[in-house]
């Protein structure tokens, strides 16, 4: 433990919210030294935790290159928000003062607090039935024995707004595209596809095809990657990061104060959605007020 | 060849070198939910989405900015297809496009903030111009092809809107500097701050050199001493480019409002080969600029409609700095009979000539957009426009005493002819009120009209209407087909309509404006998510041109609506993602344009230009940048007897170096190769007065730090 904790190295420490001698639990988000602009998006998570936390927070930034020893001093007896999955599968939940609450990290890890950036299901279902409220059928390609989505959830988020959701299977990306290249042959007007939160199986070569045959039978494509929507999928929702500091924020200080009970991950509630406007007018999509209200930001035709 | 064997091995290396990624796994984590990294800094508001235009455009970032080295937007203009940047003789850039050239480049509509920067004399950005630094700006928008349907005068063979950084991207304060070749030095700094609901930012950057290393081997006072016998000329000599700079953008971000204000001050501005095309490196010119602009914006000012209201001032001088010597001391100056016998003799203190001008622009409108129709996107606007030339001051050593109204001879002082009649240029103003309207209209999935007709009424001129129509259609996934058609004017400036006492050109207030009418084709075609290739074709038909014709005296010319140009041509623009890191694009434009007048071709445009660049990010610590311009077939005037200008290919290098997450160096090469590379001085009858025309700077190195605190 103690060497792991070696590896650590406090570069960067901010008190962001009232002095030190404030009584009552203080929040530290913890994250890893990451390029701008991937840096900003960890700030503004920590700006909206501290916000959720209310209380004291510090900001401390890992130089995971470099030794450190004195982070466990440095967090004394801070509740820990950690962000990114280097930061939280370095530090020992058992040093700590406080159970670790951990966020931005892309896949649900049992026996902690905290948030994946994984949108919940059924924000994205409602997203899809504001902006293309005439689909009726939804397919997705999954990896078998992934939990990255809630199958279960999804099929009855899906199914309460009517939406029959389609769930495949696949071992391997060649099986994948196996069914892909099949399920899009029987699609149209009124289907959709969904490409999931960190699918792998969807590279540029898939997704090429997959895109020329929404076009050409002019069904739905979206997914939880913006780039999928420059290159042509309707839309995509993608994370609110102040928002998720904020839930984090919460959840922190409800686990100080002892009101958390069953330690958990939450999926992501708070997205924001990016739309392409080329494909909304290729699918003859008019936006309406009520639809825009639901997009966020609109990648123009170009 | 060695330049060739460095653009082979400049281009090439990346390409056998495997890129070293270096995006660590939370980087990774974080891409899983935004796709990448362009998109993580729209997300988090640094740099704005590309708004769509219905328009044959290109928008360069500050992070592209920034890639290329530029310092200045001419470079940064440079590498936009279509659109070269030649220069006048007192080397102020001129923004050709497809092959649009004239003496003061008043046909090119530049805007900051969507602001005209047009004065009234010349209708270009200021004669003493001393150019644009490019750290305050956030991104230029450059629409090739006219826009008056929009934006009214001016926007003729092109529009050039230049948008700086707002307090959002200014969020952490930031420094820099730089140093190198020439005794250029630069330093920048912004920051900036919120309080409630306010936010606010400064930009300020300081700016001097000496500008160039090149010489003109003779200039027109070589051609006056061959003619006359003196011999006074001080070419060969360096061209005259010196200038300090310091520019200040400043803006407030309140609820609705926007409040921008700032000031460009240009000292020390050298004139380049000189006013009269005679060296003088003691000419100086000095400017002063302040601007202020205001807008609101209500999203919901009526049902389904916007509007924003916006209101701008724009205070501009053209100044010199002591007395501007236009020919040297002992020279008899251009005071000839037609058989070369000098009138006054000689002038012991040289041809003295100081004009000093003050103008002030103030706007004021409102634009709407309403969505309440189905399937179409309404915008409509209108606004006032004052301009004046409130001040004109000149002294002089020739020309008429204004209190004896006897010549002033040689050996006699300088003169105040300010507030007489024998100034060179009359004080006056004008009007300016429009309206137009626009619609966007999608008739049927994947087809989009674009409609628009906008009428101006000027007090000086009378009124012009210009319509446009632009379809554009979403023909394919990977193909977008554009057909444009676009009418635009371009006002008389005052030097054409309000120039007097001036012993070779008169203005003339009965002026027409000069028309355009241009038609287009391109196409967007994606043949893979790594390739973007665009292509156009245009045919344009440039009528009334103004222009000096001589007059039946003999003596003097006027300016007449006399010239018509049409041309026609493509461009072709290609983007290849090779791998994250490395990007490789390049443009080649061909254009072909017909002087009427003269029955010949169109004279000063390259008719060929092919650029080629190679973005390669080695890792997260090393980027290198660099690239090629080639400008070929410059044509002379019909006239000009000279050899066609010889054709160059400039290479630049941008190898930059993050040391830290704060802090980054570079170095910049210029012109690597020191290539002899000229732009076309000006023809004159009976031969150019810079025969070798007009040379550019030789290699160049500059030195970078930059910091973010």
């Amino acid at each position: 433990m103690v060497a792991m904790m070696l590896v650590l190295q406090p570069a960067f420490s901010l008190e962001t919210t009232a002095e030190k001698g404030t009584p009552g639990p203080r929040l530290a988000v913890v994250f890893p030294e990451v390029r701008q602009p991937f840096l900003k998006v960890y700030h503004t998570i920590a700006e909206g935790a501290a916000e959720g936390f209310g209380g004291p927070t510090s900001q401390i930034i890992l130089d995971l290159k470099k030794p450190a020893n004195d982070l466990e001093s440095r967090i004394g007896n801070h509740m820990v928000v950690a962000l990114g999955g280097r930061g939280v599968t370095q530090l020992d939940p058992v040093e700590l003062a406080h159970p670790l609450v951990v966020g931005a990290v892309s896949r649900r890890i049992p026996g902690v607090y905290g948030m994946s950036m994984v949108p919940e299901e059924s924000v994205i279902v409602t997203k899809l039935h504001a902006l293309a409220p005439e689909t009726g059928r939804v397919f997705v390609v999954v990896r078998a024995n992934d939990n990255i989505i809630d199958l279960k959830s999804a099929q009855l988020a899906f199914n309460h707004l009517g939406i029959q959701l389609v769930i495949h299977e696949a071992e391997d990306l060649r099986a994948a595209a196996v069914i892909y290249r099949k399920v899009i042959r029987s699609l149209g007007p009124g289907d959709a596809v969904w490409i999931p939160s960190g699918d792998r199986f969807v590279g540029n070569a898939l997704l090429s095809i997959l895109l020329q045959a929404s076009w050409k039978s002019e069904f739905v494509v979206f997914s939880s990657n913006p780039t999928h929507v420059k290159r042509g999928a309707l839309f995509s929702v993608y994370p609110d990061n102040f928002q998720m500091g904020v839930r984090l924020g919460e959840l922190a200080r409800k686990v100080a104060e002892g009101g958390q009970q069953q330690a958990g991950m939450e999926p992501l509630q708070s997205v924001f959605v990016t739309l392409n406007e080329r494909t909304s007018n290729h699918l003859g999509i008019l936006l309406t007020d009520d639809m825009k209200e639901h997009i966020d930001l609109v990648l123009p035709a170009r | 060849m060695n330049r060739m064997i460095g653009l082979v091995v400049g281009i090439c290396i990346p390409v056998f070198c495997l890129a070293n990624d270096e995006v660590s796994l939370d980087e990774a984590n974080v891409l899983d939910f935004y796709g990448d990294e362009d998109f993580i800094s729209i997300a988090i508001g640094e740099v704005q989405p590309i708004a769509k235009a219905p328009a044959v455009a290109s928008v360069i970032t500050a992070a592209e900015i920034k890639r290329l080295g530029a310092k200045d937007i001419d470079q940064i203009l440079e590498v936009v297809p279509g659109l070269h940047v030649a220069r006048s003789a007192i080397y102020d850039p001129l923004y050709n496009f497809r092959g649009i050239h004239s003496d003061f480049n008043p046909q090119v509509l530049v805007l900051v903030n969507g602001v005209p920067l047009s004065n009234l004399f010349h209708g270009d950005r200021n004669l003493v111009w001393g150019g644009m630094p490019v750290e305050a700006i956030s991104r230029i928008e450059i629409i090739r092809g006219p826009g008056s349907a929009l934006y009214g005068a001016d926007a003729f063979a092109g529009v050039i809107n230049i948008v700086t950084k707002t307090p959002k991207e200014l969020e952490k304060p930031a420094a820099g500097m730089s140093a190198g070749s020439f005794a250029t030095r630069q330093v920048w700094a912004s920051g900036a701050g919120t309080s409630g609901d306010l936010n606010y930012s400064a930009f300020i950057e300081l700016g001097k050199t000496d500008g160039s290393d090149a010489s003109i081997t003779a200039d027109g006072q070589s051609f006056f001493d061959f003619i006359t016998g003196t011999s006074v000329s001080n070419a060969p000599g360096r061209v005259n480019l010196s200038r300090d700079n310091l520019d200040l953008r400043l803006q407030a971000d309140y609820k609705k409002f926007i409040l921008r204000a700032g000031a460009q001050i240009r000292k020390n501005i050298g004139d380049g080969a000189g006013a009269a095309q005679v060296l003088n490196r003691d000419n100086k010119f000095e400017s002063e600029r302040y601007n202020i602009d205001f807008s609101y914006l209500e999203e919901e000012f009526l049902p389904d409609t916007s509007v924003k209201f916006h209101a701008s001032y724009y205070q501009t001088s053209q100044q010199v700095d002591g007395q501007f010597v236009l020919y040297p001391p002992g020279s008899t100056g251009p005071f000839l009979t037609p058989t070369g016998i000098p009138i006054f003799g000689i002038f012991p203190d040289g041809v003295i000539g100081s004009p000093e001008i003050f103008e002030n622009h103030s706007r004021a409108g409102f634009t709407a957009k309403y969505d309440g129709i189905r399937k179409h996107d309404i915008s409509f606007g209108s606004g006032y426009y004052h301009g004046e030339i409130d001040r004109v001051t000149e002294e002089k050593n020739f020309g008429i005493n204004p209190v004896t109204l006897l010549p002033i001879l040689p050996g006699d002082p300088v003169v105040d002819v300010s507030d007489t009649p024998f100034v060179f240029l009359t004080e006056d103003q004008r009007e300016n009120t429009y309206i137009y309207v626009q619609d966007v209209w999608r008739f049927a999935n994947d087809w989009e009209l674009t409609a628009g007709l906008r009428y101006d009424d000027y007090s000086d001129f009378g009124s012009t209407t210009n319509p446009r129509l632009a379809l554009v259609w979403s023909t394919s996934y990977q193909l977008t087909t554009k057909f444009l058609y676009g009418e635009a004017f371009r006002a008389p400036s005052f030097a054409q309509t309000r120039a007097i006492n001036n012993p070779l050109i008169l203005g003339n207030l009965d002026l027409k404006p000069e028309e355009i009418k241009s038609y287009e084709l391109a196409f967007d075609y994606r043949p893979s998510y790594d390739i973007t290739l665009n292509m156009n074709f245009f045919y344009y038909d440039w009528s009334d041109i103004i222009q000096f014709i001589p007059d039946s005296s003999g003596s003097t010319r006027t300016a007449q609506n006399a010239g018509e140009q049409n041309g026609k041509g493509l461009e072709f623009e290609a983007k290849w993602t090779i791998t994250d890191s490395l990007k490789f694009s390049g443009n080649f434009a061909w254009q072909d344009s017909y002087d009427e007048l003269a029955a010949a071709d169109a004279a000063n445009s390259p008719e060929k230009q092919l650029y080629l660049r190679t973005d390669w990010q080695i890792n997260n610590r090393w980027r290198i940048n660099m690239q090629a311009n080639w400008v070929m077939d410059r044509n002379r005037a019909a006239d000009d007897l000279r050899d066609p200008v010889g054709d160059y290919v400039l290479f630049d290098m941008n190898i930059r170096n993050k040391l830290s997450e704060n802090m980054e160096i570079a170095l910049i090469i210029n012109n690597l190769f020191g290539e002899d590379a000229f732009e076309p001085s000006p023809n004159a009858m009976p031969s150019p007065f810079i025969p070798n025309d007009l040379p550019l700077a030789g290699r160049s190195f500059l030195g970078e730090i930059r910091y973010k605190f």
